[in-house]
């Protein structure tokens, strides 16, 4: 008989491609993956052999990563670009999805028609938009869908045994292999044991008459006639699985990965996390959900029963930890490594064939049948309708999820940023980017500059990195303070990484980078902020990476792209044949095996429509709760929640709705009011955790605390607001806050400032910067050092001040020794100094040693990260003396002096103070640095304080501090003789601009205070601007 | 016939004398070596080539190992009958060095010798020239250090005592020294003037010049300075500024300190208190504010530049405006409006001042309440469902005045 071509698969083909192949230009490139596997792919385009990678981290090998689909991009980047190859590449993978999803279905169901529905299905099937679209997991799909393609063969070469079949089956597992590895190790488990067992049912049923008649004793017969060719095509897959990325496993045991856990919302408890249990569950299974009894009914049936057993695991796994048993099954190893999703992913894949059964069954079988003569044709047609509504909503909904909730910053111009690396030897240092979300990848593409952050987590191999539980640096705000803290280490001492530029993205860093001794340096077109660090080195000519051996080089080049042409030849022959009929073709074993669709189970009826009534009334609660939690005005603790709510995601509108409504008190004036608080909680702070409670309640009038914590770049802040709420007709206000009434006395304001600017290369050339242009750096005076042992932690302070005539930025290193003038901890000061200093201004620092956080494996991670803590540097021996290096180089910003003390309360526990901002700029986060000094006048402690609100012009902020207790404090080595200014002797250098120091008056002008182990203090500001006009 | 046998004997005995010349010659040349340096020039100019010729028999060809200040190398000779010449390569006889010549056959050393490559003078001369620090302070025996190197074009330095001429200018004085090199180089401190300023500098030698190099003079660290303050009026409104001035703050030469120095005023008021403001200077002169305190008080201001020099002290007194201040209970005593609060000519006081009411019952205090005022006023209401008892007293105060008000009955209503 003479085969037709499949009208449904050419349909699903068609359909497919101008539906995701016009789809993909709008999505894939916000998707999370599709970025890193384009860089991936510029890396092969670039260097097909030389597996480091210098653009990210510190060099990483890209072994770590079966290569196949990144080879694919790089090579057809050459054709037409980077962009050009992804795409291909993506739809390449739609092809392959449709026409193994096809041939998938025809091996489980052995109807051609079916298959074909299923095809169709799989398409919009909701799994498959989120996996490409969503996720842009492109290896993983291509990976798949060439299992899919291998399975009839590998059934074929068991059941009839032919060599034929065994090669075609096993190029197509290779291509499998070197496109993702996790596929077909899993695979082996969820699909082709599955298969083997079906496998061994047919060949057990063809000895029997029915179905009824299979025992375990035919069956074991059965087995035991195909278990040489089990064993020698298992045998042969796995040794492909080693062999073909044989680098990749050789990489993976020298270099193992010792990333701590990344959390992952597929590892989350989805009752809890409702956006998870969306994104890795609803989403993934969409409408299958509705026929979920169907599905395992059908591979509960005798022959699928392994498939049945199969999809019940990856059922229960994929549902991460909602229940306990993923993590008991799979170890607590594999189940923090691995991303659950996938499990999901593949169940909703392995039930493809069957929800196709079900399609076609109501469409035009035997289902159709039977709901039209129990309930009626239109009753048929509403129920279909009903179906493919849904079906084609889930669809839509999944694939337009990233365009109303937008999963990645807006998309970045990279030109300017790309020609800022390219002028003036910027590329010559490393940068990193704050903000730009998986786009970071783009970036690394187009330039040659490396980064110290980077978007293939496994690969990191810098402890500061792998110690942390954060994603990229580049994102860290959302990893929490965990982040925030992991991002400081980088900040602080910046030199060690050869990091000199920042490109900012978000304002929310703003803070961290100017306290930890960065300045702006440039705004550009696209709107990204450039921040600078002095006194970095630049990159060395020559960079450290891991050789491998030559043999791993040319098989990790090769034999990827060498599978898919062996593929490609041993399989063409029959896709030609299959798809241009020109011979006919044996009609395969498994055709044999299809069951006939007559009669469907009235009972299967019933029990899907109690099942469906179920899900909608799980549906319908969980909305409600959904309601209920988020119903902003029905009790007084919603009404405040939600207006925190709405405040920390600046939906002031929303926020003024929630406050009583008063003529007098319009939207205008409370955004005015808005507008004008500015400081690190208004401008930078998020809302972490809000606790309320009442107090004086009555019917329709509450007094709420509400105790907040807010997540800042430099600290966590918590603060308790109360606010009065009134209920009216039925809802629930907030009573207005007062706002503050005090008037600055001037209208305007005329002031002379000093300002700077330095030129730089002053003749345009690409030449090193000329001799002449190269300013003297700023001298130094380290006046005052002490190193100190205080709250169990080694720590040095002192004072500094830049004596020169230019303004200075500082840069502080001190290093400890123990008694053999052995090296113990070095480390640069972070938030206790001011960084910018302008000539003859004098600032207090402090030095504490950090160590990579959490270094070892059994150091207790706390479970609530403050960014202002960090891991003590632990000590072998006592530190003894310390030594100061510091540098000087000419600053131009960020030098704003103009906030006076203008008030101070003083008791012998607290002290109390008004900070009056004289100048013309706003001072967004205002720093309090307190010194403290003994009675000898000499200083034995530096204390910081980040004042919670800005200081506007011409007006008043208060604060309050509460002095330590520093009886038990030591002082060990209060000498400023191992102290260099720029390389040169401290004391050298400053005797020659100061003759004598008048230490004198300046312990004038120390407070004496009535204080636990100290006797004065002093009080420093340091004035961070936020938008300096 | 004799004559011929003759004639065969004669050319016998001179093929004989031949073959026993030609052997006693070579067993000569065996014993005694005949090797011998021809080249006798002992100084060769840089930029002209050198070649090293020695006369003699080579049985295996030599190489001239040499060592030169551009590097060690190995020449291999070109053979012209019995005499062998070593072509130095061009970039090393563009050099000027010392240059020791070894001549080696079968690793033995023959023969070794040195010369010298003097520089050229006949080229063009170049100056290289370098002055650092680019800036510095004014006086004291600060300097600014000028360093040149003069060369031929092949980038020789000339030989000593070249002489070169320096020259700079500071304000109307343009000055020229010559200086002779020595060890390659001339070089002059310029020490710095008294006052502060920029200094070029220049130099030449022979034809060649350098361009204009510049060393910035900085002034030195001030020295004591006076101060002196301005107030729109004398009052503690707690909203008026008093602004801070120095006087122009000089170093010890009278020049003006650098633009942007740090000047410090430590304010202590009557509670013995220090507060403080900034100023940066600008043309020497710097400027801090201060806020007017809300009460009278009295305050002693001096000022620092840090370590280095202070100024007098002054004293700023600050007069209590005195307010008259308003106040009324509502009917049932639950309403209390503060104002309008009155200041010293009798106008409103500005918005914004702090106004204070302190609730007690039984003599204890219960809340401490703080309104800012507006328009010169301030109300406070006490809600029935927070303040339940039957009866409060109550303390107002503001700018620097307490009104103690007795008990009063709060109606529940």
């Amino acid at each position: 008989m003479k085969e037709t071509s499949n009208k449904y698969l050419i349909v699903a083909l068609l359909f497919g491609l101008t539906f995701h192949g016009s789809a993909i230009f709008f999505t894939i490139e916000n998707t999370y993956d599709a970025l890193i596997h384009m860089f991936f792919g510029n890396h092969y385009a670039n260097s097909w052999f030389e597996p480091w990678n210098y653009s990210w981290y510190t060099g990483f090998t890209v072994m770590g990563y079966p290569p196949l689909v990144h080879q694919a991009i790089g090579i057809l980047s050459y054709i037409g670009g980077l962009k050009f190859g992804m795409f291909t590449v993506a739809i390449i993978g739609i092809i392959l999805f449709v026409t193994g999803s096809f041939r998938y279905a025809v091996l489980i169901t052995g109807n051609r028609t079916v298959a074909g529905y299923a095809s169709i299905v799989a398409i919009i099937s909701s799994s498959f938009v989120e996996t490409l679209h969503i996720f842009g997991q492109l290896p993983s799909i291509i990976g798949v869908s060439v299992l899919m393609h291998a399975m009839p063969e590998i059934y074929l070469y068991i059941k009839t045994g032919k060599w034929k079949y065994f090669f075609t089956s096993l190029s197509l597992i290779a291509v499998t292999v070197c496109s993702h590895h996790v596929t077909p190790l899993f695979g082996m488990v969820f699909f082709i044991s599955p298969l083997i067992g079906m496998v061994i049912m047919d060949v057990s049923r063809e000895r029997v008459n029915s179905n009824k008649e299979i025992t375990f004793i035919i069956f074991f017969k059965s087995f035991l006639s195909l278990f040489k060719r089990i064993v020698l095509f298992c045998g042969s897959a796995v040794f492909l699985i080693v062999f073909c990325i044989l680098p990749y496993w050789i990489n993976s045991k020298a270099n193992p990965i010792t990333q701590v856990p990344i959390p992952h919302g597929s590892r989350d408890n989805f009752l809890e996390v409702t956006s998870s249990g969306l994104m890795f569950f609803l989403i993934p299974w969409g409408i299958l959900l509705f026929i979920l009894p169907y599905i395992f009914y059908r591979y509960y049936s005798k022959r699928y029963i392994f498939f049945g057993l199969s999809i019940t695991l990856l059922t229960i796994l994929g549902t991460g930890g909602t229940t306990p048993i993923p993590l008991k099954l799979l170890g607590e190893t594999a189940f923090n490594i691995l991303t659950l999703d996938r499990f999901t992913l593949w169940a909703s894949i392995m039930s493809l064939p069957i929800f196709g059964e079900f399609v076609y069954r109501l469409v035009e079988g035997d289902l159709k049948t039977a709901i039209q003569t129990k309930f009626g044709t239109v009753y048929h047609r509403v129920l279909g309708g009903l179906f493919a509504g849904c079906f084609l909503l889930f669809a839509v909904f999944t694939i337009t999820l990233g365009y109303f909730r937008p999963l990645q910053p807006a998309k970045i111009n990279f030109l300017p940023i790309v020609n800022f690396l390219n002028q003036d030897q910027h590329d010559q240092w490393r940068f990193l980017p704050l903000g730009f979300g998986d786009q970071m990848a783009f970036l690394s593409t187009q330039t040659k500059a490396m980064t110290v952050d980077g978007n293939y987590h496994s690969a990191r191999r810098l402890p500061e990195l792998t110690t942390r539980a954060v994603e990229r640096l580049e994102n860290s705000k959302f990893r929490g303070i965990e982040g925030i803290g992991s991002l400081q280490q980088f900040l602080t001492v910046p030199e060690k990484y050869n990091l000199k530029y920042v490109f900012s993205n978000d304002k929310f860093y703003d803070p961290i980078l100017y306290f930890c001794g960065w300045h702006r340096l440039t705004q550009l077109e696209n709107g990204i902020m450039v921040w600078e660090k002095l006194n970095v080195q630049p990159l060395s000519k020559i960079l450290p990476k891991d050789e491998v051996s030559i043999v791993l080089k040319l098989m990790w080049g090769i034999i990827p792209l060498l599978t898919v042409l062996i593929a490609f030849i041993l399989n063409i022959q029959m896709i030609w044949f299959q798809a241009l009929k020109i011979k006919v073709l044996d009609k395969p074993a498994f055709l044999n095996h299809g069951v006939a669709y007559t009669g469907f189970k009235s009972w299967m009826i019933k029990l899907l429509h109690i099942w469906t009534v179920f899900v909608l009334i799980i549906f319908g609660i969980g909305i409600y709760f959904i309601y209920i939690k988020n119903a902003t005005q029905i009790s007084p603790e919603n009404v405040v929640k939600s207006y925190y709510d709405a405040l920390d995601f600046k939906y002031y509108e929303k926020a003024y709705s929630y406050v009583i409504p008063d003529k007098e008190y319009p939207l205008s004036q409370f955004m005015l009011e808005i507008s004008v608080s500015d400081g690190i909680l208004n401008s930078y702070g998020k809302l972490d955790a809000i606790e309320t409670t009442i107090t004086n309640n009555s019917k329709n009038k509450a007094r709420i605390i509400a105790k907040t914590k807010w997540i800042t770049p430099l600290e966590i802040i918590e603060k308790t607001y109360t606010h009065e709420v009134e209920k009216i007709k039925g809802k629930w206000y907030i009573v207005p806050e007062k706002k503050d009434t005090d008037l600055p006395p001037d209208e305007f304001i005329a002031t002379n400032i000093n300002s700077y600017y330095k030129q730089g290369r002053r003749k345009i050339s690409t030449q090193q910067t000329y001799h002449d242009d190269i300013l003297r750096q700023p001298d130094l005076e380290i006046t005052k050092a002490n190193l100190i042992y205080f709250d169990k932690k080694y720590m040095i302070i002192g004072e500094v001040q830049n004596i020169d005539n230019v303004p200075a930025d500082v840069v502080l290193k001190a290093t400890l020794y123990d008694e053999k003038d052995k090296t113990l901890a070095t480390h640069n000061a972070k938030y206790v100094i001011k960084h910018k200093l302008m000539p003859k201004e004098t600032t207090s620092f402090k030095v504490n040693f950090e160590d990579i956080a959490w270094l070892k494996p059994d150091d207790v991670k706390p479970t609530n990260f403050n960014p202002d803590e960090f891991t003590d540097k632990y000590f072998e021996n006592k530190p003894v003396t310390f030594d100061i290096q510091s540098a000087g180089n000419v600053a131009i910003s960020d030098l704003y002096t103009s906030v006076a003390l203008a008030d101070l309360v003083i008791s012998d526990t607290e002290l109390k103070g008004t900070l009056f901002n004289y100048g013309i700029q706003e001072v967004t986060v205002p720093e309090v640095l307190i010194s403290y000094y003994n009675a000898k006048k000499e200083l034995i402690f530096v204390d910081h304080k980040f004042i919670k609100e800005g200081v506007r012009i011409q007006r008043k902020q208060y604060f309050k501090y509460f002095f330590l207790d520093l009886t038990t404090l030591k002082s060990i080595k209060y000498s400023t003789e191992n102290c260099f200014v720029n390389g040169i002797s401290n004391e050298a250098i400053a005797r020659d601009v100061i003759k004598t120091r008048k230490t004198n008056e300046e312990e004038e002008q120390l407070q004496k205070v009535n204080g636990k182990g100290f006797s004065y203090i002093k009080i420093e500001m340091n004035n961070y601007i936020g938008n300096p006009k | 016939m004799m004559k011929r046998k003759l004639h065969i004997i004669i050319i016998l005995v001179s093929i004989a004398l031949v073959l026993l010349s030609v052997t006693l010659l070579d067993k000569k040349s065996i014993t005694k070596n005949t090797l011998s340096y021809i080249t006798t020039q002992e100084n060769f100019v840089a930029g002209k080539p050198i070649a090293i010729e020695f006369k003699g028999s080579f049985e295996n060809k030599p190489q001239l190992y040499i060592i030169h200040s551009f590097g060690r190398t190995l020449l291999d000779g070109i053979l012209k009958k019995d005499i062998i010449q070593f072509n130095l390569p061009k970039n090393y006889y563009n050099k000027t060095s010392l240059v020791s010549w070894f001549l080696i056959e079968n690793n033995d050393e023959k023969a070794k010798g040195n010369f010298q490559i003097i520089p050229n003078d006949e080229t063009k001369t170049n100056l290289e020239s370098y002055l650092g620090p680019p800036s510095t302070l004014v006086g004291d025996g600060h300097f600014t250090m000028f360093v040149t190197i003069p060369t031929d074009n092949f980038d020789n330095p000339k030989f000593t005592n070249t002489e070169v001429a320096i020259k700079h200018q500071f304000l109307n004085t343009i000055a020229t020294d010559n200086e002779k090199t020595k060890d390659f180089i001339a070089w002059k401190n310029i020490y710095a003037p008294t006052k502060s300023g920029g200094v070029l500098i220049s130099a030449s030698c022979n034809e060649a010049i350098t361009k204009e190099f510049d060393a910035v003079i900085y002034p030195s660290i001030a020295t004591d300075f006076t101060i002196a303050y301005k107030r729109n009026h004398e009052f503690a409104d707690g909203n008026q500024i008093t602004r801070l001035t120095t006087s122009i703050l000089k170093d010890k030469f009278g020049n003006t300190v650098s633009d942007g120095t740090m000047v410090t005023f430590i304010i202590k008021n009557k509670e013995n208190v220090l507060l403080k403001t900034f100023g940066t200077t600008i043309e020497g002169i710097a400027t801090g504010q201060i806020l007017h305190p809300e009460k009278e008080n009295s305050y002693i201001v001096k000022a620092y530049v840090n370590g280095i020099s202070k100024s007098n002290s002054i004293q700023i007194n600050y007069k209590s405006i005195n307010p008259t201040i308003a106040y009324s209970f509502s009917k049932d005593n639950r309403t209390i409006s503060v104002g309008p609060i009155k200041s010293f000519m009798n106008q409103i006081v500005p918005d914004g001042i702090k106004v204070t009411l302190r609730i007690y019952h039984n003599d204890t205090l219960v809340e401490t309440i703080i309104e800012d005022s507006n328009r010169g006023k301030a109300t406070f209401y006490l809600s029935p469902e927070f303040y339940k008892e039957k009866k409060y007293s109550f303390e107002i105060e503001t700018l620097g005045k307490t009104i103690k008000k007795a008990e009063k009955n709060v109606s529940n209503k």
